[in-house]
């Protein structure tokens, strides 16, 4: 199996595993005992919190962890917003967001709030300015992912933050996809809230974190207990959470040389796409785009089924972002950059991590060109009569 | 026989999986088979009450259980399976269209859509763009492809016999389609479920519609359509003799035929002779007004035999569990056909499907509409 479906999620590193082992087998407390097994596990939990407040470049208190960047996010909007409910009520993001903040936002629409929905150019850029545009007194959040999931665009999240900031309205930047991957400093961002998550750099699935700016107002959407300092309380998923800086260690260590071995795999499957398949159509941006995405529209294919032929031999690939009920579908990102929906349908999104090679692009450019040929070749069904 | 009813090489297959005992079984006897397959559930329709309901019932359709079932029989047997969202075309190809019908005053057969447009035209389209030589449904029915025409055949247990609602498949979907169930019977099939340790060997029959799992027509239809004509307010049952008798709620609660929910009380009984849409208006009459011996149908598609030049001598069934009537069929300009029936045939309905046979063979089908629109045509 030849896995290039990184940006969905990754394989552990065994760094990562054996860290986790660790924890599971030797640091087993409850970190908020008070005896010698709980604070051996409170141990863990801190040396992870620093060690990813350092990637960051924030401190350690403003490292709030939680299930992962879903919840980060739905906490980021919620949170903020519900603190602000009868004062402020207006939410801006972006229609290429993640579900995880598209959704939240039609959620926080059809439950006494208002939100603006802010349209990208043909590659995904969100223009800064249309954030300034779109606030107004109401405004109490703004929300913008750093690089997409699908297409790997980057936004220019400091100078929307810094925006932001000076109109003092809150900003949450969604780092899902940039965390570990690009370098990222959090004075720099000027975000007041930064999602991030462990199972996209090679860490666990069911771990991440909101890293909460020092003095910003929020609501838990959690309640009972006192864990992560009353606002996100539950015990500690403390193996994951292990793990997950485990693998923010070792992204800060292999940066910025694996980005570029990553960059250079993509460019050249990039580059062999274009060399040996005709009629094919880059999405998003070539200029500013994160090293490992590359999403393509094969002209005269259907995308589902080319992503199911190289199921079938052994590639994983996506279409769009994975979807929980298991049906794939048009994408909402494809849709916004205003492809038509043929076209949006006939897209996959290849996206490449640490344990890719470039052994893995040649075997799939072997199979890959015959696919979409066969299905080029294939005339629609017709309907009915002899 | 000449039926050959397997693909005799290893192929390739796409299975519509639904979840159900039949399509499971489907799959598996393909895998036994030797063939690579893979199990398609498709996504259709989305209806937040009808995801409940489908807890409870066998019916509903794509409901998450239901790709969870296919799945867990594509693990248990060790072959792919994906979920395929397909609800765009189905809404255009088969709900629009049940819409449409019923404010018409027609009883359509949403299935009979579903199988032309969506199984075989979208998912086939889709199965044969990731490389399947066939697509496979649990229907019963059979292919034969001894001849030079691809022929659409009866079940061979007649009480299981689905073809009723594949009149509408080409010569080339016809060409690529597989029934794996169509020799078997149910017994027969169930066992199989049994033997395979198959999850959905107990499972029960759905009986309704996949996309109104309560049954409740009128109100899917209030729900979902708006229309000019009146055809969902209160209008007037008309009698015999042109005497207005009653009101009724809705004409989308009638069909032809029907004898229930008229509110009427009278000596004899009193059934559903036709619907006007246009006048808000539903006719009913004795049982003896309930008979035609004369039926018209559009939209007609030749399967097994070419489009015919003079009459063809078959028979007819107007309704899914119906007997097969003897008849002379008639072509007309454009798709359509005159039905002369041998004896007066009960309740034909507009908006059902008619469908001609030939012994086993199923020769073609159309749509039911009423006489005086194709003669008016």
């Amino acid at each position: 199996m030849i896995y290039l479906d990184n940006a969905a999620t990754t394989r552990p590193d065994p760094a990562v595993v054996a860290a986790m082992n660790e924890v599971l087998t030797d640091r087993w407390g409850n970190p908020s005992s008070a005896h010698e097994a709980g604070s051996r596990a409170k141990m863990s939990l801190e040396e992870a919190r620093s060690s990813i407040a350092r990637l960051l470049g924030c401190n350690d208190d403003e490292v709030y962890f939680t299930s992962g960047g879903t919840e980060a996010d739905n906490w980021a909007l919620l949170g903020v917003l519900e603190f602000w409910r009868g004062r402020k009520s207006h939410l801006i993001t972006v229609a290429t967001e993640h579900h995880a903040v598209i959704d939240t936002a039609k959620w926080w629409q059809e439950h006494g709030g208002s939100a603006t929905i802010l349209k990208v150019d043909s590659e995904g850029r969100l223009d800064p300015q249309e954030v300034a545009k779109a606030i107004t007194p109401q405004t109490a959040l703004v929300s913008v992912m750093h690089v997409n999931n699908e297409l790997g665009t980057i936004q220019d999240i400091a100078a929307i933050g810094s925006l932001c900031r000076e109109r003092e309205v809150v900003f949450h930047a969604d780092c899902v996809q940039s965390f570990g991957k690009l370098p990222l400093r959090f004075a720099e961002m000027n975000a007041d809230l930064v999602s991030i998550s462990s199972h996209k750099i090679h860490g666990p699935k069911g771990a991440g974190a909101l890293v909460i700016r020092r003095g910003l107002r929020i609501l838990p959407r959690f309640i009972g207990g006192s864990q992560e300092r009353t606002l996100r309380t539950g015990t500690e998923n403390v193996p994951g959470i292990a793990g997950f800086a485990a693998a923010a260690g070792l992204c800060a260590r292999k940066m910025p040389g694996e980005g570029e071995q990553i960059r250079i795999l993509r460019d050249r499957l990039e580059a062999l796409i274009l060399e040996r398949i005709p009629d094919v159509r880059i999405n998003g941006s070539r200029t500013h785009r994160a090293p490992s995405i590359l999403n393509v529209s094969f002209a005269g294919c259907e995308g589902e089924s080319l992503l199911v032929a190289l199921d079938r031999k052994g590639f994983c690939v996506s279409t769009g972002s994975a979807c929980s009920a298991g049906a794939m579908g048009a994408s909402h990102v494809l849709m916004a950059l205003g492809l038509d929906v043929l076209t949006a349908q006939s897209s996959l999104r290849f996206s490449l991590g640490r344990f890719n090679s470039p052994e893995d692009v040649d075997a799939l450019m072997e199979v890959l060109p015959s696919l979409v040929e066969r299905q080029r070749a294939i005339a629609p069904v017709s309907v009915r009569g002899s | 026989m000449s039926h050959r009813a397997r693909a005799e090489i290893r192929s390739v297959v796409a299975v519509a999986m639904s979840g159900g005992v039949d399509s499971s079984v489907a799959a598996a006897l393909l895998a036994m088979q030797g063939h690579e397959v893979i199990g398609l559930t498709m996504h259709l329709w989305t209806d937040p009450a009808g995801e409940e309901l489908a807890l409870n019932r066998a019916s509903g359709c794509c409901s998450v259980t239901m790709a969870r079932d296919a799945a867990a029989v594509a693990q248990r047997t060790g072959f792919r399976h994906y979920v395929l969202d397909l609800s765009r075309e189905f809404h255009s190809a088969v709900i629009e269209d049940f819409g449409h019908e019923y404010l018409q005053g027609r009883t359509p057969n949403p299935c009979v859509r579903c199988n032309t447009f969506v199984k075989w035209q979208t998912l086939l389209d889709r199965a044969r763009r990731m490389g399947c030589d066939y697509l496979a449904t649990g229907h019963y029915a059979r292919v034969d492809r001894s001849g030079s025409r691809v022929r659409l055949l009866r079940a061979a247990h007649l009480e299981k016999d689905q073809s009723y609602a594949l009149w509408g498949l080409s010569q080339e979907s016809l060409k690529h389609t597989l029934f794996p169930v169509g020799e078997l019977s149910k017994a027969e099939v169930r066992r199989i479920a049994g033997e395979l340790d198959l999850r959905t060997a107990d499972k029960p029959e759905s009986q309704d519609i996949c996309f109104v799992p309560d049954n409740d027509y009128r109100r899917f239809v209030k729900e979902h359509f708006s229309s000019n004509l009146p055809v969902l307010e209160q209008g007037e049952i008309v009698g015999p003799d042109n005497r207005v008798l009653g009101y009724h709620g809705g004409v989308t609660r009638f069909t032809v035929g029907q004898r229930r929910g008229l509110g009427i009380s009278a000596e004899r009984a009193l059934y559903v002779t036709r619907i006007d849409a246009r006048a808000n208006r539903v006719f009913v009459s004795y049982d003896d007004e309930c008979f035609a011996s004369v039926a018209a149908a559009a939209t007609v598609n030749w399967i097994s035999i070419a489009p015919p030049e003079g009459p063809v001598e078959c028979s007819v069934k107007v309704r899914y569990r119906d007997d097969l009537h003897p008849a002379r069929v008639h072509p007309l300009q454009g798709n359509r056909v005159r039905i002369e029936f041998d004896k007066p045939v009960r309740a034909v309905t507009p908006g059902q499907s008619a469908v001609f046979y030939d012994g086993e063979t199923v020769l073609g089908g159309g749509i039911l509409s009423l006489s005086q629109e194709v003669e008016d045509a």
